[in-house]
């Protein structure tokens, strides 16, 4: 036991809201070194509050977020950002004014040493970004955009990387892509990943493990094999509900 | 030919003072959100320190570069105890706020020096003659002083981490702070940029016009709002461009119809870009500059 086999994110019982609305009730779960966790639950449900939350884009009222052992809930989200967490929310998560090489400059701005090396290595990962470093960034498709987003959160180095529906939005094709880099960066780079997906059926084939959020509480937690089982998660996401066709939710 | 050629000149040097009050308050305003009512008291708070200083003995150089330092100190001041008490208000108190800063500066300028207006201590060169045709040198160098203020800008925002981060947080202020960035810190380093620049403007203000009123600034703000307008207001780049048509706008109109005209015209190009092109002649078709959220020094 000891520290090696502590949770890199490990939340716990966590609150938040805005102002007198409350959304997350007590929300508890953890993320391992390495490893990729599923988020999932219908619309409203509080993923992206979670995510919100746990970055400190919004402050939570209860509740603790330890990164590597230290309780960083309440801390702005500057300083978050700082120790090893990054997060891509799932709208506005580049900067649109700039080229797409002042997006990853800008996301290292706070790490100046090394950050060469950073810029080329997310390059390496994603070429698309070195033949379009001088284009500004909202001038660029969905697709790319979202490598823009994903480039920009690797800048710190992150131990945990939180992604709020990086697929949303984008066609069969380009949300296959997207996926595949998402997996890309877990195994190439060890980064852990914390996935907020509305397509189930396809994230639980990413993810080792996952949480069905509902109004604000986790009502299942498990891993993927034992998600597929549960009559929960069949019914109302996977769409083999046996009895009665599927609800969406 | 010489009248053309003169007022060409005369029209850079006011586009020049635009611009630079522009890019200033269009700075301010990428990263803030607000519309600042009370720029225009910020030049003329730095054309009347600048007064007072050469008035003291100083030379125009020192008094200018005092002005400008002191106006940013007054703008942080007021940021300090007027803005940022309001900043998770949004906008609008803001620029009501401001509009209130305005009238109070301004009015505090008129119990200092009264209404009537003073000589601004401009040089005062002759005209250079070239084959004939008088180049106002006054003019030329306020268009020189500009342009190199323009260019200090530019390179700042394109060519620094710190103007990149300027443009980052004006361009999206929560992944701003997703990326480890103090705002508040980049905020308030963008209000006193802005307000240096304020300054500079001030002091160009006074040169170009000679007299100047406790009212000089507040006056001027028309012009730089319709510059910032036509050129999509919160982009800086825009704002300079669209600052020299207006200058040579003014001037022309000066010179050709009446001197009665300026504001009519600046109205004028303010309604017609609001209707026609909301984003600003060079802004992005929607003019959606605005950031989500604003925030204070
Ligand atoms: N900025 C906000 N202000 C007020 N309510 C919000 C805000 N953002 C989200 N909500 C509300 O919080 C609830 C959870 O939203 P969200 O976390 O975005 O859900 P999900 O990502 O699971 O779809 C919803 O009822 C939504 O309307
Ligand atoms: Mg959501």
């Amino acid at each position: 036991m000891g520290v090696a086999k502590q949770p890199l994110l490990e939340v716990a019982e966590l609150e938040a809201g805005y102002g007198d609305l409350r959304i997350l009730r007590g929300v508890s779960l953890a993320v391992g070194r390495g490893e990729r966790v599923l988020v999932f639950g219908p619309n409203g449900s509080g993923k992206s509050t979670l995510l919100k939350a746990i970055s400190g884009i919004l402050r939570p009222s209860a509740g603790s977020v330890r990164l590597a052992g230290s309780d960083v809930a309440g801390r702005p989200a500057h300083r978050i950002v700082r120790s090893g967490l990054s997060y891509v929310p799932q709208t506005g998560n580049i900067f649109p004014d700039l080229t797409v090489e002042e997006n990853l400059e800008v996301g290292a701005a706070t790490a100046r040493r090394g950050y060469r090396e950073r810029r080329d290595a997310a390059m390496d990962l994603f070429p698309t970004l070195a033949e379009r470093r001088r284009q500004v960034a909202g001038t660029l498709s969905g697709g790319e955009r979202q490598l823009v987003a994903l480039g920009r959160a690797l800048m710190l180095d992150p131990g945990v990387l939180l992604l709020d529906e990086p697929a949303a939005a984008l066609s069969a094709a380009m949300a296959e892509q997207v996926f595949d880099h998402v997996l890309t960066v877990n195994r190439e780079r060890g980064v852990a990943i914390l996935l907020v997906e509305q397509n189930v059926l396809k994230a639980l084939e990413i993810v080792q493990r996952g949480y069905l959020l509902e109004t604000g509480t986790v009502r299942l937690a498990g891993p993927v094999g034992e998600l597929r089982a549960s009559e929960a998660v069949r019914g109302a996401y996977l769409g083999s509900s046996p009895d009665g066709p599927p609800t969406t939710p | 030919m010489d009248v053309l050629f003169q007022t060409l000149v005369y029209g850079f040097a006011t586009g020049g003072v635009i611009a630079v009050a522009a890019v200033g308050l269009t700075l301010s305003f990428g990263v803030t959100g607000f519309i600042n009512f009370g720029y225009g008291e910020l030049l003329t708070v730095a054309a009347y320190t600048t007064y007072v200083l050469t008035e003291a003995g100083l030379g125009l150089l020192p008094a200018a570069a005092a002005g400008t330092a002191i106006t940013s100190a007054v703008a942080v001041g007021v940021a300090r105890t007027c803005y940022q008490p309001l900043a998770s208000r949004g906008p609008l108190p803001l620029l009501i706020t401001s509009i209130g800063v305005a009238f109070v500066l301004q009015n505090l300028v008129r119990i200092g020096f009264g209404g009537e207006p003073r000589g601004f201590p401009a040089p005062t060169w002759t005209p250079w003659q070239l084959g004939g045709v008088f180049i106002p040198k006054l003019q030329t160098v306020i268009f020189l002083v500009a342009g190199v203020c323009m260019l200090g800008v530019h390179l700042l925002l394109r060519h620094t981490l710190l103007g990149r981060t300027m443009r980052a947080a004006a361009s999206n202020e929560d992944l701003a702070r997703l990326s480890g960035l103090d705002t508040r810190r980049i905020v308030l380093v963008t209000w006193v940029a802005s307000s240096l620049i304020a300054g500079l403007g001030g002091v160009l203000l006074g040169a170009s016009q000679g007299d100047i009123t406790p009212s000089v600034g507040f006056e001027f703000l028309l012009l730089v709002f319709a510059a910032a307008l036509l050129g999509g207001i919160g982009q800086p780049y825009g704002a300079m461009l669209g600052a020299l048509l207006i200058g040579l706008g003014v001037e022309f109109g000066a010179a050709y119809v009446s001197a009665n005209y300026n504001y009519a015209l600046a109205f004028g190009v303010i309604v017609l870009v609001l209707l026609a092109r909301p984003g600003g002649l060079f802004g992005r078709g929607g003019g959606n500059a605005v950031p989500s959220e604003g925030g204070t020094p």
